[in-house]
């Protein structure tokens, strides 16, 4: 198997006006922990949503594992069962959301085995197994029963979290995932991340969270006005960064 | 000078229940029918087909716009007059009944549909969900939720529709305290008694759904 | 099936139709003012400071929502007379009864109306320095108005379907000369066929009024949330016919 998970070619995504990402190019390789930082609304989301094709690039190659999606997420498939391709990619992409996104009508564990059963075809049994055990590596074993709502941020987020990993998946996408969060729910949230990291698996991460960038990824990316301003190893970048915009950016993080 | 014949309805009460009984048979037999066929008709609205949602959409506005008692008229009297169709009223009491909440069942499915945020559905689709599954089990069930009032509303709104099914005759509640009305020349007694019966049962059937909605929540 | 519908004994009669439609809206239009007047009282009685007189309110609207209206027509003209001595024509008993049934109806909307408005606004008046009435008939009574519209115009819409009610005491609305007109031509399916339309036709006019109205009146993100509805009306309606902005989301 080749080592590069996902490679983007020369993205390009507008809305309406709006032109988000401009020709953006980016490869990341097996195990490798990608932070994405840089200024608010400018594509960093909207980068994450179009790997996993929840958004359609206006142009551009989405390459997971050697397929390129872009062309196959343009084909309508038949109304009911969607394009059977794509959800096969996203059993293998997990996501994590700012808001969360979880089913309120279902308790965490039931949030979590939905998929499993529902896309991968698991028993009952099976699918609750695999849920439990992913909520307690969250740290969650005495709350699988509870409905979201009464769970704090943090806790809600780390259910998120166990829910895209119940897949199995080969990439995960994390998306600004403790903006929403109060400040002393972040830690339990960020730990997470950090435990993938360091387990090796194949994440990018938007993030706000410069300590997670800093410590726990292996490289940074820096993303202003659709494209990468500049990218290399997290010491480099924030000892020593080269462009100006991303010299701009930093300093208004430190005061 | 108000007095209230109180016997003479008392010893019409079994006739007076049956009646009721009818009366509820007919709402509730209306109402499940009406939560199906809604169901079909805003799917159809939902669809990205072109003409089965405008389908959906004319009938919903038709339906919606037509007063009960026009439609009851319409079909016993009209139309199975002129095709010579054979139709018990009961049954077209029913089926009147059943399609006129379709409609409104359907706008209320929507109104449940729209009020979820629509993250619940991209959260779904980012599982790996194909669209038929995002729909039973994230959104409906959401809907439903959110709906349950409307549908206790209506559902009561059927009970006292029902009243109507009297003009094509059915000994429905409302027709039995005509017949009683006529009989006895005791229009107060009986009317008043078939007012409180209906209350209360519209009653009934709000405390049942406020005790549905409280084990439905989370 | 072997029926040809023939509407031409319809078209025959549509005087009839058109005096049973005339009698129709005189019949809504009449009990929709009573019932509009008689929403905002029992509104206020809802939100008066006096128990007695807000269990009253409540307890009517509830009283309202629970009977039947085709039960309630048949109680007032069959059974009022005889025990009150008041003898009422068809119309009149369905005047009444349509603007006693919607009076509760519309004192819901309008108590959801003022209800919503009074809480954000009621601080800022008070703070501004202003009497209880003043900030009522300044603040509060346009404001709530502008929400209390589309909703009220929608009654309307089942007012007018209501109507039909009163057919069955013998006014003669549209459904009670459709009956004649089907009766004398031995042509029911049509005639029913076409009152039905224009039940359905008005109604749809009217809905199509009540969204126009919702998005006509809609606040723009930004104003200033004292504009009453005079102002919006003028603007939006008079000088902007029919480019009204989609307000931004």
């Amino acid at each position: 198997m080749s080592d590069v998970v996902l490679e983007v070619n020369n993205l390009h995504k507008s809305f309406g006006s709006l032109h988000v990402l401009r020709g953006l190019n980016l490869t990341v390789q097996r195990g490798e922990a990608v932070a994405v930082i840089g200024p608010s609304g400018k594509g960093k989301s909207t980068l994450l949503r179009c790997i996993n094709l929840l958004e359609q690039p206006d142009e551009g190659q989405v390459i997971f594992e050697g397929t390129d999606y872009v062309p196959i997420a343009r084909r309508r498939g038949l109304r009911l069962r969607g394009n059977p391709q794509l959800r096969q990619l996203r059993t293998h992409i997990g996501i994590v959301f700012q808001q969360f996104n979880l089913f309120p009508h279902k308790t965490a564990v039931e949030n979590v085995m939905l998929a499993p059963m529902r896309v991968l075809g698991m028993s009952k049994d099976e699918a609750r197994e695999r849920s439990l055990e992913q909520l307690e590596h969250v740290g969650l074993k005495d709350k699988v029963d509870n409905h979201p709502q009464t769970l704090s941020g943090g806790q809600q987020q780390r259910v998120a979290i166990a829910r895209a990993l119940v897949m199995e998946p080969r990439l995960m996408l994390f998306d600004e995932i403790t903006a929403a969060l109060d400040p002393e729910l972040v830690g339990e949230v960020v730990r997470e991340m950090q435990r993938l990291a360091e387990g090796g698996m194949t994440m990018v991460v938007v993030t706000h969270h410069m300590s997670f960038a800093r410590h726990s990824s292996d490289r940074i990316l820096f993303i202003d006005d659709g494209d990468i301003v500049e990218e290399g190893e997290p010491d480099t970048l924030f000892n020593n960064p080269k462009e100006p915009r991303t010299q701009e950016f930093l300093a208004h993080l430190l005061n | 000078m108000l007095e209230f014949q109180l016997e003479t309805v008392v010893a019409s009460g079994p006739r007076i229940m049956t009646a009721l009984a009818l009366t509820i048979y007919i709402s509730t037999v209306s109402m499940l029918s009406g939560l199906a066929v809604g169901l079909v008709v805003s799917l159809l609205r939902r669809s990205g087909f072109q003409p089965f949602r405008l389908l959906a959409v004319t009938y919903i506005s038709i339906f919606r716009g037509l007063p009960l008692i026009a439609f009851l008229i319409w079909l016993y009297f009209g139309v199975t007059v002129a095709f010579n169709i054979q139709l018990s009223p009961i049954t077209a009491g029913i089926v009147v009944m059943t399609i006129q909440s379709s409609a409104y069942l359907a706008e209320i499915y929507r109104s449940g549909m729209e009020a979820i945020p629509h993250t619940q559905r991209q959260a779904a689709v980012a599982l790996g969900l194909s669209p038929v599954r995002v729909f039973t089990d994230v959104q409906f069930p959401q809907a439903v939720r959110i709906v349950l009032p409307a549908i206790g509303n209506e559902y009561i709104g059927l009970v006292k529709g029902s009243a109507l099914v009297s003009v094509l005759g059915v000994a429905e509640l409302m027709r039995t305290s005509q017949q009683l009305v006529q009989f006895y020349q005791l229009p107060f007694e009986f009317f008043t008694t078939a007012a409180v019966l209906y209350v209360a049962v519209g009653v009934g059937l709000g405390h049942l759904f406020r005790i549905l909605e409280k084990r439905i929540r989370y | 099936m072997g029926y040809t519908p023939d509407f031409e004994p319809v078209w025959r009669r549509a005087d009839l139709l058109l005096e049973g439609l005339g009698m129709t809206f005189v019949l809504a239009i009449v009990a929709m003012a009573c019932a509009i007047v008689l929403g905002l009282v029992i509104a206020m009685g809802q939100m008066s400071s006096a128990r007695v007189v807000r269990r009253l309110a409540t307890g009517y609207v509830q009283l309202a929502r629970g009977t039947p209206l085709y039960v309630y027509i048949f109680w007032v003209y069959y059974s009022l007379g005889s025990a009150t001595g008041i003898l009422l024509t068809p119309f009149q008993a369905g005047v009444f009864c349509l603007a006693t049934l919607y009076g509760a109806y519309l004192a819901e909307i309008d108590r959801g109306a003022l209800q919503s408005i009074q809480r954000e606004q009621r601080e800022a008046a008070v703070a501004l320095g202003l009497t209880a009435w003043q900030s009522f008939r300044d603040i509060v009574l346009p404001q709530a108005v502008r929400i209390a519209i589309p909703p009220t115009t929608n009654m309307f819409a089942m007012l007018f379907m209501d109507t039909s009610l009163v057919s069955a005491i013998g006014a003669l609305e549209l459904i009670r000369v459709a009956r004649i007109g089907s009766s004398e031509s031995f042509r029911p399916f049509e005639f029913y066929t076409v009152m039905g339309l224009i039940y359905v036709v008005v109604v749809l006019v009217v809905s199509a009024l009540s969204a126009w109205l919702e998005r006509a009146l809609r606040y723009e993100d930004g104003q200033a949330l004292q504009r009453s509805f005079r102002e919006a009306f003028l603007e939006r309606v008079i000088r902007k016919p029919f480019s009204a902005p989609k307000t931004p989301r």
